[in-house]
């Protein structure tokens, strides 16, 4: 009897299980306008701006209402957008790197994003959004998979009260004008903790901490920027291998160990850059543009931020931040609503808004010549440190492996910089420096290979 | 000459001391997150201060530099104040001065950040953490007791399998299971956050190793005596495991409770989501709002030390007996 019952309660369960079913999102109305469900990882202060947008959005739009959705972070939106692509229930819209685009796009037949050209082809706006983000918006054949949103890059924070203390009225314009002024200020200045700032160091025998002129967290972004102003390259052109066992990015990385070996710079964790710059415990760090809306009321001295330094034998940056796509298997509505919404946040209005109140850089071209970005282009603290880079700017490579290439790199240079605070001479650091790019190359191009060769 | 009771009260000093500096060196942490959820979000970054302080600031317009002001007189709406850093001396608006301290504000303002709030964060957190530690309790003790006091085929071999379950990292489970929650309409409800943690191999193989050591003798005599097996489950097995039990309860509560990958995979609406997805609204890649985020910790870690406060003799005995910790 007691089975019967176990047996009977186990059947109804399963078909009531299974009877929930169901793949496909019916269109469903807010306020007689069609949904869209669109997928972020922006949160804090950025998240906020993001909302204050969508909600400008919903107010001014007749046909539709852009409902958010916050994933946490970059890291668990990948999963989910993956998961979701595999179970069939995607949102409308996501923020997404270059890297995940690729994975949905690169076997024929799995194709899960829409391609954009139908409306590229016909918006006057894609010419005005600048070149580096065209480019990385388009794939094989000339296929449009995205439209840039958060697009940032490195720029340069300088303490001006540090600098004055040195005698030095500017920023630092190259990578040699911040190794020179650097060595200044870790020579002649201490870190005093009564005040909370620096002083001038008093004799030789002045046995507070000193200053580091730059602090530096290990990061392939930066180290991608000093190797392409090398003239290197990250990858081949069909990115299935890394050019890093050149002489070029041995150099690119041999500047930084030179600075720690010199003394004049520190590795720094994470947060802890920010931190140390805001301590006034370090001159100069570079870091993502963004960053500055994080760090700006919390820096209680003069600061400037200025564009990524140059000094190589080219001029070039990389920037960084995802693009928004569009799913496929959303119907025609939902296509046509999710079209409206990425175009509305690359029109010039709102790409200067997004970018005045987040430090990302604005897209178009158009967008600068308004006068609201004009007056934060020339009058706000580090207004024009991103957009400077936008003709000089590049994507990193956009394989699907390159988040697994970043992370082997990142934990490479980082055993690099270890090991090179612990040895003796520049010619056994070079050494090293040499001999773990190769180690890291030959582990990136296993990575790279597993993936169809990239445009 | 020493004695020896003044050598065990010498001895009993040294044991307390040690055990006093090394709860203060525990407790750091806890004394670092509230400190630092008392500051304006400059202090933060000021290492070398370690309480809030009374400060008044000035906003330069120009500018928008903060800057620190020291008040040398206040005359009606008109303040006199000198600079900190340069000594420079200037007369401003009593409103155009923000004096800050131990800004119990930075709470409120974490509380009110996050959509919805924080209020629903926190019963959903609760609820899940509350089902998920009674579901898991009971088939733990439910299979354990199967496991050890009776005989079917595969017995071994099935907890062997169950064994091998603990080896596999959960972040590998985590698309095939949002398939099969997407396939039965769960994504997005409490049954997506509770169901798949309603058993868990832990409690099982805790109990089945606690149960192992009662003799069997006390089941045959019960069995004798007329009690039915659901009676010596109930009656007999489970007050004499107890310790164990609050163990697995309160290990099952934590983790749900901290629980961040999961209801943000399997959720995708506001109001679904828990604490530990409303603290990560903090922090970002480009930045931390640390004085917030702080407040939030500082608040969503409380029940659990409550918790903790009332359990700590099982948790303690759950350690020993387990030789686990939390």
């Amino acid at each position: 009897m007691h089975r019967i019952a176990i047996t009977v309660l186990i059947t109804v369960l399963i078909v009531l299980l299974l009877g929930c079913t169901s793949n496909v999102r019916e269109d469903e109305y807010v306020n007689g306008k069609l949904k869209l469900i669109f997928w972020h990882a922006m949160g804090g202060p950025l998240g906020d701006v993001l909302n204050e947008m969508v909600k400008r959005y919903n107010n001014e739009s007749d046909k539709y209402h852009v409902h958010t959705e916050f994933m946490g972070n970059y890291g668990i939106l990948e999963q989910k957008i993956i998961a979701s692509v595999m179970a069939g229930k995607t949102p409308d819209v996501a923020q997404m790197y270059e890297g995940v685009t690729m994975l949905l796009t690169r076997d024929e037949g799995e194709e899960s994003l829409q391609k954009l050209n139908r409306f590229t082809d016909t918006w006057d706006g894609y010419n005005q959004l600048y070149k580096v983000f065209r480019d990385n918006s388009t794939y094989e054949n000339g296929v449009v998979y995205s439209l840039p949103f958060n697009k940032s890059f490195p720029v340069l924070f300088s303490n001006k009260d540090i600098l004055r203390l040195v005698d030095e009225d500017k920023e630092p314009e190259t990578w040699q004008e911040l190794e020179r002024i650097s060595k200044k200020i870790s020579k002649e200045l201490v870190y005093d903790k009564k005040s909370g700032k620096a002083v001038r160091r008093n004799g030789v025998n002045d046995s507070r901490n000193p200053i580091y002129g730059y602090s530096f967290a290990v990061d392939p972004w930066l180290f991608g920027v000093m190797l392409l102003q090398n003239g290197g390259k990250m990858t081949n052109e069909a990115q299935t291998k890394v050019a890093f066992d050149s002489v070029k990015s041995q150099a690119a990385l041999m500047w930084w160990v030179n600075s720690v070996m010199d003394k004049w710079a520190y590795r720094s964790e994470g947060y802890n850059l920010q931190n140390d710059f805001g301590a006034q415990k370090v001159a100069f760090i570079v870091t993502s543009a963004v960053s500055q809306k994080f760090m700006q009321k919390k820096l209680r001295f003069n600061y400037n931020v200025t564009r990524v330094p140059s000094g190589g034998v080219v001029d070039r940056s990389v920037m960084s931040g995802t693009n928004v796509c569009i799913f496929s298997g959303i119907g025609e509505n939902r296509t046509l609503g999710a079209w409206d919404f990425i175009r509305w946040l690359n029109s010039p209005e709102i790409t200067a808004y997004w970018g005045m109140n987040t430090y990302y850089v604005p897209t178009r071209r158009d967008a600068m010549k308004l006068p609201l970005m004009q007056n934060h282009l020339q009058n706000s603290i580090g207004g024009r440190a991103a957009s400077d880079q936008l003709e000089i700017g590049t994507s990193e490579p956009r394989s699907s492996a390159w988040y697994r290439c970043r992370i082997i790199l990142r934990s490479y240079m980082d055993k690099i910089i270890t090991l090179i605070e612990n040895s003796t001479s520049k010619s056994e650091a070079k050494q090293i420096v040499e001999r773990y790019l190769k180690e890291a190359s030959v582990k990136m191009n296993r990575e790279l290979s597993k993936y169809s060769p990239t445009p | 000459m020493i004695t020896a009771k003044q050598e065990r009260f010498k001895n009993t000093i040294l044991i307390h001391a040690g055990l006093f500096l090394g709860g203060l060196l525990m407790c750091f942490p806890f004394f670092w997150m509230v400190l630092t959820s008392l500051k304006s979000s400059s202090e933060v970054l000021d290492v070398d201060r370690w309480l809030p302080q009374q400060k008044a600031y000035y906003s330069e317009k120009t500018t928008g530099v903060n800057y620190e002001v020291i008040v040398l007189s206040v005359d009606d709406e008109l303040v006199k104040v000198r600079f900190r850093d340069s000594d420079q001396e200037l007369t401003v608006g009593k409103t155009e001065l923000q004096h800050k301290t131990y800004l119990w504000s930075n709470y409120l303002k974490a509380w009110n950040k996050v959509q919805p709030s924080f209020t629903r964060y926190f019963w959903n957190s609760f609820f899940i953490a509350v089902v998920t530690t009674i579901g898991q309790v009971t088939t733990s003790i439910l299979a354990a007791y199967a496991f050890v006091f009776f005989n079917f085929p595969f017995k071994n071999g099935l907890f062997t399998l169950f064994l091998a379950t603990m080896m596999i990292p959960q972040e590998t489970l985590l698309i095939p299971n949002y398939l099969i929650l997407s396939e039965l309409g769960w994504i997005d409800t409490y049954m997506a956050l509770i169901v798949p943690w309603l058993a868990g191999v832990f409690g099982i193989f805790m109990l089945k190793q606690f149960f192992a050591q009662i003799p069997r003798d006390l089941y045959d005599a019960a069995m004798i005596d007329g009690c039915s097996k659901t009676g010596f489950l109930f009656r007999i097995l489970v007050p004499l495991a107890l310790p164990p039990i609050i163990t697995i309860s309160i290990f099952t509560f934590l983790g749900s409770w901290n629980s961040l990958l999961w209801p943000l995979i399997v959720t995708n609406s506001q109001e679904m989501r828990t604490i530990q997805v409303g603290l990560s609204y903090f922090s970002q890649a480009e930045g931390t709002e640390w004085e917030l985020l702080m407040a939030a910790s500082t608040f969503c870690i409380l029940p659990l030390i409550i918790i903790y406060i009332f359990a700590q003799k099982y948790f303690v005995q759950g350690e020993a007996s387990s030789g686990l910790k939390g």
